[in-house]
C-alpha cells in the first residue's frame, strides 16, 4: 500500500504542474516567427540590438525562422506564435477565411523579382506547359503576384497554376542553380540577387505588375495580444520602428552588421538594401489594389477595409 | 539395389559424430538404426539422404556415388509439418509427383496421388489442408508423398515417436503395405524399441561413446529386444 | 433482441462492420467537440462543412481526378517495388555477393526519410511522374524487401530439403517454396509498404506540385491548407483514411483470405470440435 501511495506523489505533481502551465493568465514568453530574405532584416536587427529584450525584460523571446507562411499562420492557430511576418497575400487570405490577426506594420516593400534561369526566355508567353515554376505555396504574394500578371498578359489568372512547384527561396534558388525543370523562380533579395549574379536574367517584377510600389512583407499580430498583452505589443511595434530607423539612418553600416547573416558581402547587402531593393517603412501601401486582384482570381471574397486588416494604430496609405 | 555407407566420418565443431561408419541395405530391408538421443541417428540419416556431406568416406547406390539428394532416397522427417501447407493433401502429392516426373500430365499426378491416398486409407482426407488434419494423418500422408514417387530407398527419421498408440499402428500397417507394394529399402532411425521390434529385419545400435555401430542383429534372433534393451537403457 | 444478436454477431465476424460502426462514432464525437468545446472552426471544422467542401471538390472541383491520379500513381509505384523487391529477395538467396549489396543498399535507404531526400529528387529528377515514382519506390520497397528475406529466412529448413529431394534448382525452390511459405511475412511487408507509400506521395505532391494536368490528392490538401480552407483539408484528410480502409477490405483482407486463412498459416480461429 505505501509503495503505492509513494508513486502517486510524483504522478500528482506531474498532473499540477501540467495544469499550472495551462491556466496561466500571465504571458511570459513571446514568440515571433519570420522567414528568409532581406525584406526581415529589421527582425535581424532587432534581434541583434536586443531591442524587444531590453524593453521586456521579464519576457522570454522566441525567435523563430520558417520556410514559408502556412507554418506561421498554423503556430498562430495554435497560439505558440505570437507575431508573425509575412507576405501582404496570405496575410490577406488569414483575415478572409477568420483568422483573429491583423496586420500591425508593413515592414518591407520589396523587389520581387521573376527570375529565368534558360536563356530563351524573356516574358511569361515563352514559359511552356512543361516547365515549372517555383513559389513558396499556393497563396503565397508571388503566387498572386503570377496570378497577376497572367491575367493581365492572357486573360486566366489560373494559367500557371499546374505548373508550381512549392520550395523555400533557398531550395528553389538550389534548383534554378542546378537547371531542371524549374525555369521561373519569384523571389526577392538576396535570393533574386544571387540568381542574377549567377548568369541569370529578369523577365518581370512585382512592381510592374502592380504598377508601382506596394508593401510586400507585413507584420501580423493575433488581436488577442493587442487586447491582452498591450504592452508586448507596443514593445514590437516601437522595436521595429526602432530598427527601421537604425537601417534607414546608416544603411552602409546596418549592410556590414547584417552581411554574415545573409551570406553576401557588405557591398552586396548594400545594394540590396537600397531604394530598387527594398524599402524599409511601416506604413502598409498597396494594400487594396492587390485585395482586389485578388478578388478578381476568387482567392478573396471581398476587399476588406482597412479596420478588417489593420490594428487602428497603424497608418494606411491607399 | 543397395545403398551403401563407407567409412563416414563427421564432426562439427570439432567434436568427432561419427567415426568410420559402414553398412550396406537392400531392397527389401527395413534396417532400423536404434541409439540413444544424441548419438548421431539424425546426423546419419542426413548424410544418406544427401544433404549434408561427410567429412570422409560416401554413399553409394548400387555401387554409383550418390553424394546429392535425389528422388530415389527420399526421407520422411521427424516434423508434423512437413506437407506444404498451401497445397492440400492429395495437392502435396500431386506437387511432388509433378516435380519428380515432369512429363506426367496433371490427371495423371491426380490419377496417381488419389491411388496412392487410397493404399494409406486417407482418399476421405485429400481435399483437406495439413491443418484441418490429426498429426497421424500428416505422417501418413508425408509417407505416402514419398511413396508415390517410388523412391529406391526411404529414409525414416523419427516419424512415429509422437503419434498414439492407435495412429501408430496404422502408421506401421501403412509403412508395411507400402514396403511390400514398392519393394523400397527402408532406413529407419528411432530410440524406440516398439518401432525398432515391429519394423525392422535388422537392427544396428549406434553408440554416441565410440562414435560407431555397436552392434547388429536380425530382428528374428531370439533375445533381440533383451539385448536392445540393455544397449540403449544404459 | 434478435435483431441486436444479428448485429452483435455481424460486428465481430464482419470486419467492415466494426470498423463503420467506430468510424461513425469518431464522426459523431467530432460533431460534439466541434460543436460545443468552443475550438475555432479554423482548427476543427464541424463535420457538416467537411462533407461540404468534399461535396464541392468532387462536383465542381477536380478532387475526383486527382484521387484517381494519386491512386494510379501509388499502384504504379507500389508494383514496381513489388517487382523490384521480388528481384532483390531471390537474387539475395542466390548469391551470397548480391545479399551483402541488398543488406548494405537497405541499411542505408530503408532508414532514410524520404521527406529529407524530396528538394534533391526535385534537383535531379524534376517533378514529373518518373519523380513520383521514385519517392514511392523508396518508400515501400526496403520494408517490401525486409519482410520478403525475413520470410524465406524463417521458412522451415526441411521445406528446401523436400525441394532438393525434388531435384527443383535453387531458383525454382525460392519461387516455388519459399515464396508461399512467406505469405505471412509478405502480406505483413505489403501492408506497411502501402501505408509508406501514401504518406510519401501525400508529402511528395505538395512539394511538386500538380503533376500532369491535376496534381493529385496531396497536392489537392497542401492547397486546400494554404489557402486556409481548413475544411477541405479534413476532407481530403477524411478521404485519404477512407481510401486506406477501402483498400485494406478490397485487396489485402481477400489476399489474406485466399492464402493465409485458407492454408492457416497463423492464428485461425477453431470452431470448437
Amino acid at each position: 500500500m505505501n509503495k503505492r501511495l509513494a508513486l502517486l506523489w510524483p504522478l500528482l505533481l506531474a498532473v499540477l504542474l501540467l495544469f499550472s502551465a495551462c491556466g496561466t493568465s500571465q504571458k511570459t514568453t513571446l514568440t515571433i516567427a519570420e522567414q528568409f530574405g532581406v525584406a526581415y532584416a529589421p527582425i535581424q536587427i532587432m534581434k541583434r540590438e536586443g531591442l524587444l529584450e531590453a524593453a521586456l525584460p521579464d519576457t522570454q523571446i522566441n525567435w523563430v525562422q520558417l520556410g514559408g507562411p502556412t507554418a506561421i499562420r498554423e503556430g498562430m492557430l495554435t497560439g505558440e506564435i505570437d507575431v508573425g511576418f509575412l507576405g501582404i497575400g496570405p496575410m490577406l487570405i488569414g483575415v478572409d477565411t477568420g483568422m483573429s490577426w491583423k496586420a500591425f506594420t508593413a515592414l518591407s516593400a520589396n523587389e520581387v523579382s521573376f527570375i529565368t534561369n534558360r536563356d530563351d526566355i524573356h516574358s511569361l508567353a515563352d514559359i511552356d506547359p512543361d516547365d515549372r515554376i517555383a513559389v513558396i505555396s499556393p497563396g503565397c504574394t508571388q503566387h498572386v503576384l503570377l496570378c497577376m500578371a497572367a491575367d493581365q498578359q492572357f486573360g486566366d489568372p489560373d494559367q500557371f497554376d499546374r505548373q508550381l512547384v512549392s520550395l523555400s527561396h533557398p531550395d528553389a534558388m538550389s534548383a534554378m542553380l542546378a537547371g531542371g525543370e524549374i525555369v521561373l523562380h519569384i523571389t526577392t533579395p538576396p535570393y533574386a540577387d544571387l540568381e542574377l549574379q549567377n548568369g541569370m536574367h529578369k523577365i518581370l517584377t512585382g512592381q510592374d505588375v502592380m504598377g508601382g510600389s506596394f508593401t510586400f512583407i507585413c507584420g501580423v499580430a493575433d488581436t488577442k495580444l493587442y487586447e491582452e498583452n498591450r504592452s508586448m505589443y507596443d514593445a514590437v511595434q516601437e522595436g521595429i520602428s526602432a530598427a527601421m530607423a537604425l537601417i534607414n539612418a546608416d544603411l552602409h553600416a546596418a549592410a556590414e552588421s547584417l552581411a554574415p547573416e545573409y551570406g553576401v558581402d557588405a557591398e552586396m547587402l548594400y545594394e540590396m538594401m537600397r531604394y530598387d531593393g527594398t524599402i524599409y517603412q511601416k506604413t502598409l501601401t498597396g494594400i487594396e489594389t492587390f485585395a482586389a486582384a485578388m478578388v478578381d482570381m476568387g482567392l478573396l471574397s471581398h476587399v476588406p477595409t482597412a479596420a478588417e486588416y489593420a490594428f487602428t494604430n497603424v497608418e494606411v496609405a491607399p | 539395389m543397395i545403398l551403401a555407407a563407407e567409412h563416414l566420418y563427421q564432426s562439427f565443431d570439432g567434436q568427432p559424430v561419427l567415426k568410420d561408419l559402414s553398412f550396406t541395405v537392400e531392397s527389401g530391408e527395413t534396417l532400423v538404426i536404434a541409439g540413444r538421443s544424441g548419438c548421431g541417428k539424425t546426423t546419419l540419416l542426413r548424410i544418406l539422404a544427401g544433404f549434408l556431406p561427410p567429412d570422409q568416406g560416401r554413399i553409394t547406390l548400387d555401387g554409383e556415388p550418390s553424394p546429392r539428394p535425389d528422388q530415389d532416397k527420399l526421407m520422411v522427417f521427424q516434423s508434423f509439418d512437413q506437407l506444404f501447407p498451401w497445397f492440400t493433401l492429395r495437392g502435396n502429392i500431386q506437387y511432388a509427383l509433378k516435380k519428380a516426373r515432369p512429363a506426367l500430365k496433371k490427371h495423371e499426378t491426380r490419377e496417381l496421388a488419389i491411388g496412392c491416398l487410397h493404399e494409406m486409407g486417407l482418399q476421405d482426407a485429400q481435399e483437406k489442408y495439413p491443418y484441418q488434419l490429426s498429426g497421424g494423418m500428416k505422417q501418413r500422408g508425408a509417407l505416402a508423398r514419398a511413396m508415390a514417387l517410388s523412391p529406391k530407398v526411404l529414409l525414416l527419421d523419427e516419424p512415429f515417436s509422437s503419434l498414439d498408440v492407435h495412429s501408430r499402428e496404422n502408421a506401421h500397417q501403412s509403412l508395411q503395405t507400402l514396403k511390400e507394394a514398392t519393394g523400397a529399402a527402408v532406413v529407419l532411425v528411432t530410440h524406440d524399441l516398439q518401432d525398432a521390434a515391429a519394423l525392422a529385419t535388422r537392427i544396428a545400435v549406434l553408440q554416441a561413446e565410440t562414435h560407431g555401430i555397436v552392434a547388429e542383429m536380425d530382428n528374428d534372433s531370439p533375445d533381440v529386444t533383451l539385448r536392445l534393451r540393455e544397449l540403449l537403457t544404459d | 433482441m434478435n435483431g441486436f444478436r444479428l448485429l452483435k454477431k455481424a460486428f465481430y465476424e464482419k470486419r467492415w462492420v466494426s470498423r463503420l460502426f467506430f468510424f461513425t462514432l469518431l464522426l459523431i464525437v467530432w460533431e460534439a467537440v466541434a460543436a460545443f468545446s468552443g475550438i475555432s472552426p479554423l482548427l476543427l471544422p464541424p463535420v457538416e462543412q467537411v462533407a461540404a467542401a468534399f461535396w464541392k471538390g468532387m462536383v465542381s472541383g477536380t478532387l475526383f481526378l486527382q484521387t484517381v491520379f494519386s491512386l494510379a500513381v501509388i499502384a504504379l509505384g507500389f508494383c514496381l517495388s513489388m517487382i523490384l523487391a521480388l528481384v532483390l529477395a531471390v537474387a539475395s538467396r542466390l548469391s551470397p555477393f548480391m545479399e551483402r549489396m541488398a543488406d548494405t543498399l537497405t541499411a542505408m535507404a530503408h532508414p532514410l526519410p524520404g521527406m529529407a531526400l524530396l528538394p534533391l529528387i526535385v534537383i535531379w529528377f524534376g517533378t514529373g511522374t518518373p519523380a513520383v515514382t521514385i519517392v514511392i519506390v523508396h518508400a515501400c520497397l526496403w520494408s517490401m524487401l525486409l519482410s520478403l528475406l525475413s520470410g524465406m529466412q524463417s521458412t522451415p529448413a526441411l521445406y528446401t530439403d523436400l525441394g532438393r529431394s525434388y531435384s527443383m534448382g535453387r531458383l525454382r525452390i525460392i519461387l516455388e517454396i519459399l515464396l508461399p511459405a512467406s505469405m505471412a511475412h509478405l502480406l505483413a511487408g505489403l501492408r506497411v509498404g502501402w501505408a509508406r507509400a501514401w504518406r510519401a506521395l501525400i508529402s511528395a505532391e505538395m512539394i511538386f506540385g500538380a503533376i500532369g494536368a491535376t496534381g493529385g490528392l496531396g497536392w489537392y490538401i497542401f492547397k486546400e491548407r494554404t489557402m486556409m480552407h481548413t475544411a477541405g483539408l479534413f476532407a481530403g484528410i477524411v478521404l485519404v483514411a477512407v481510401i486506406g480502409m477501402l483498400v485494406e477490405e478490397l485487396v489485402f483482407e481477400k489476399l489474406e483470405k485466399s492464402t493465409l486463412r485458407k492454408w492457416s498459416v497463423g492464428a485461425q480461429k477453431e470452431k470448437a470440435s
